[in-house]
């Protein structure tokens, strides 16, 4: 049996087909890349937070002379 | 007017010298046939950032004038080299492999190419780079002012970083040899990925008066070669002390191999992860082969690893902290966002935000790096690792997709930026081929432990002939 449609039933599945007629999907926001100065300002941190948890003692000085 | 083969290309310096002494052919006649060759092929490499043929061709004339007296200057006499595009000659251009740098020309000659001069090499070019030889970090091979640095072995592949052009020029006999630079990896990396040998000396060992700094604690200049004896003559020539560069450590290399200690009474140190676990899997049988001919030289073996140290943050700390000091100006004048890889340019911003106390810290932990490795050397005489763990990758692809640790053992993975904190030479030498792409085995030793590692190289390619290879599709000139 065919079902009969009213125009406005007609208009509202014409409107709500709409995106799959056009062949592609309603677009969707874009991912956003990390910036690469926040990426590398983050890298800084982490090296930071791992020297950070390396012990010390005091007696450790800075490798200031490389003469063997 | 002699005409060459490919062969004399790829000819050692001894050979060459000797050659040009027998007056097989003048040195002009060299000179002009590998400027010829250089810039022919040096273009198809990315690796000539500038030919010298002019004056080179001088200083040819000068050579055979020399020669003609009998006036003899040693072995590097009348060979062709080229330089890597960070060292200064007088009024040409160095560009430091990056566009902000493009015009720049001193007045000056650095320290290495004077004392080459004098030794009667002829500089014939300077050569591609990474720019500012990689300071901040870069991900692209791209990373350059003549773009990426084609492998002469697969020129879809990277020919490694930041010394790239010295790699691929001497691989591909562009050059008899070149010199490069390392701070954390820059010579080594190039010249396992091009299979050719290189050298990274002692820290202090050669003077950088003339070159760009990238971190002040950790330049270093060397030779690329052909073979390891060739390094040692090249060696003999640029070390030594100058007043120019603080960090002279005042001391000569003479090489002299036949005094280093018989092998029977030295012990080489190996982490067996590094070739069984780190190491990528088709890689392994050619870097066993490898580690099997340089015990097969006779020494007792001992299995180490390195101290659980943070030597991948202490490296980057040090040198984004010093590197992103040496480019400040560059940096807040916005130069810097003219270089072409992105992250380079974050990475130099970013350093300048490094505290004072993390580059303290990094370098109080740098100390005890040091003490480690006095305290290795006592019981091992050298350690051996392979150079690289993969082989050269495609350039276009970004050149930090790693997997992930591929053992849970640390072996000597981290030995490249270890051993560059200590200041230690090291010597990576081609040992067999991957899928048509070259791998090298690496020698490290003591602070001026050179003589060894040069011996014990010298020994390696007499049993193997793996430096003697060279890339298949290298087209004529």
């Amino acid at each position: 049996m065919r079902k009969r449609y009213t125009r406005r039933q007609a208009a509202a599945a014409l409107l709500a087909a709409a995106p799959a007629l056009a062949g592609a999907p309603p677009p969707q926001a874009a991912k956003s890349e990390p910036d690469p100065l926040d990426r590398a300002r983050k890298n800084v941190r982490e090296a930071a937070a791992k020297l950070g948890e390396f012990p010390l003692e005091m007696s450790a000085e800075p490798a200031f002379i490389f003469r063997p | 007017m002699a005409q060459f083969s490919d062969d004399i290309f790829f000819s050692g310096i001894s050979d060459l010298n000797a050659r040009l002494k027998a007056k097989e052919f003048s040195a002009r006649e060299l000179t002009g046939a590998f400027c010829d060759r250089l810039e022919k092929l040096g273009p198809k490499y990315n690796a000539l950032a500038l030919s010298l043929r002019e004056s080179a061709m001088r200083k040819a004339a000068d050579v055979d004038d020399d020669l003609k007296r009998e006036r003899f200057r040693g072995r590097l006499q009348g060979i062709p080299f080229a330089v890597k595009d960070l060292i200064s000659v007088a009024g040409k251009p160095t560009t430091w492999g990056a566009k902000p740098y493009a015009n720049q020309v001193f007045d000056y000659d650095a320290t290495i190419v004077k004392k080459l001069d004098n030794a009667g090499a002829i500089l014939i070019g300077k050569l591609a780079m990474v720019e500012l030889a990689g300071g901040g970090g870069y991900t692209y091979a791209s990373a350059s002012l003549t773009g990426p640095g084609l492998n002469p072995w697969d020129v879809t592949r990277w020919a490694g970083g930041s010394s790239s052009g010295s790699g691929a020029a001497v691989a591909a006999g562009l050059a008899s040899f070149a010199i490069g630079s390392e701070t954390s990896g820059s010579i080594i990396t190039p010249a396992a990925f091009c299979g050719v040998t290189g050298l990274r000396p002692t820290y202090g060992y050669v003077s950088r008066y003339g070159a760009m700094a990238l971190a002040w604690t950790m330049d270093k200049l060397g030779p690329m070669c052909r073979s390891a004896e060739d390094c040692g003559f090249v060696l003999d020539v640029i070390s030594g002390a100058d007043g120019n560069d603080p960090a002279s450590a005042g001391k000569r290399f003479y090489y002299a191999p036949h005094f280093v200690r018989k092998f029977s009474e030295l012990t080489i140190g190996f982490a067996p992860a590094d070739f069984d676990e780190w190491t990528q899997e088709s890689s392994r049988p050619a870097l066993k082969e490898a580690l099997g001919a340089i015990r097969a030289l006779g020494f007792k073996v001992k299995e180490v690893e390195l101290p659980d140290l943070p030597y991948g943050p202490v490296t980057g700390t040090i040198v984004d902290a010093e590197g992103s000091a040496v480019f400040e100006h560059l940096i807040s004048s916005g130069g810097v966002d003219q270089l072409a890889d992105k992250d380079q340019i974050a990475g130099l911003k970013a350093g300048l935000e490094i505290l004072s106390k993390d580059y303290l810290r990094a370098m109080r932990i740098r100390s005890l790096i040091q003490n480690e490795f006095r305290k290795m050397f006592v019981d091992i005489n050298v350690l051996v690792t392979p150079s690289c763990f993969d082989v050269a990758p495609k350039v276009s692809e970004p050149l930090n997709g790693s997997d992930g640790p591929r053992s849970k053992s640390r072996g000597l993975h981290d030995l490249v930026p270890a051993g560059n904190l200590a200041g230690l030479p090291a010597l990576s030498l081609p040992c067999g081929l991957d899928s048509g792409l070259p791998l090298g085995i690496s020698l490290v030793g003591r602070p001026f432990y050179e003589n060894t590692l040069l011996a014990i190289g010298h020994e390696f390619q007499k049993a193997t002939d793996w430096h003697r290879r060279r890339p298949p599709r290298t087209p004529s000139a």
